[in-house]
């Protein structure tokens, strides 16, 4: 997949576990979860922005592209 | 051509023997007699339907008083992760969850009945190919009819839109 979700090391960068991140932004684990594996279709700015608010960063430090080879 | 729906045509059928029946004998009440036995796996159908330990007779050929439609959507979640997400799509949904098997990845999901219908029972599945890929198998069953009016169909139409949409996050 070219568009990767760095939510793992972001979490990690601020020592956060994935529950409390869902309990801060309100979307379930399970969404979460399938963001943080890349598995999800699209993003909204809405997630985007209660995400990059609660774990204080920006848009880049969560997603990335990756060239595909 | 269109395929002609097997349930449909047995309960066809079966109204033709009748009317025949009746015809021959000209007592239109014994005749009635040829629908006791589509009418008793009805019954049993409508004491079963809330458990999933049912499953395979719901959806066993043999059963042939029940229309079924079965269909499968690919996923690259993982089938545990994926298991957790098809029940929150149904918790958001106009589907009521009945009954699920953590263990084996399934859940049993009904639609509400109304005027027109008793309400179709929805299996589903979850299914690890491979390390990659995880595939989600939807059976939809009528209760009461042998022929679905489609409404299996718009059952699965219904059910592939909500898991697409609940991607979007």
């Amino acid at each position: 997949m070219a568009i990767v979700v760095n939510l793992d090391v972001m979490l990690a960068k601020r020592k956060l576990q994935l529950k409390e991140l869902s309990e801060m932004v309100g979307i379930s684990v399970v969404n979460l979860s399938i963001l943080k594996k890349s598995k999800g279709k699209a993003i909204r700015f809405t997630t985007l922005n209660s995400i990059c608010l609660a774990l204080d960063c920006q848009p880049g430090d969560i997603l990335e592209y990756i060239k595909d080879e | 051509m269109k395929k002609i729906n097997p349930p449909f045509l047995l309960s066809l059928i079966l109204y033709l023997i009748y009317k025949l029946v009746s015809h021959l004998t000209g007592e239109p009440i014994f005749s009635l007699s040829i629908f006791i036995i589509p009418i008793t796996f009805l019954i049993v159908n409508l004491i079963l339907r809330k458990r999933i330990q049912f499953k395979s007779w719901f959806l066993s050929k043999l059963n042939i008083f029940l229309d079924k439609e079965e269909s499968v959507i690919t996923s690259g979640i993982p089938p545990d992760l994926l298991y957790e997400k098809v029940l929150l799509v149904i918790d958001e949904s106009k589907f009521k969850l009945i009954d699920s098997i953590t263990e084996k990845f399934q859940i049993l999901t009904s639609t509400s009945p109304n005027f027109w219908t008793w309400g179709e029972n929805i299996y589903v599945e979850i299914i690890e190919k491979n390390n990659t890929i995880s595939e989600i198998k939807i059976t939809s069953v009528t209760i009461f009819g042998s022929y679905s009016w489609n409404r299996n169909k718009k059952n699965h139409q219904h059910f592939c839109k909500l898991f697409e949409q609940s991607l979007t996050i």
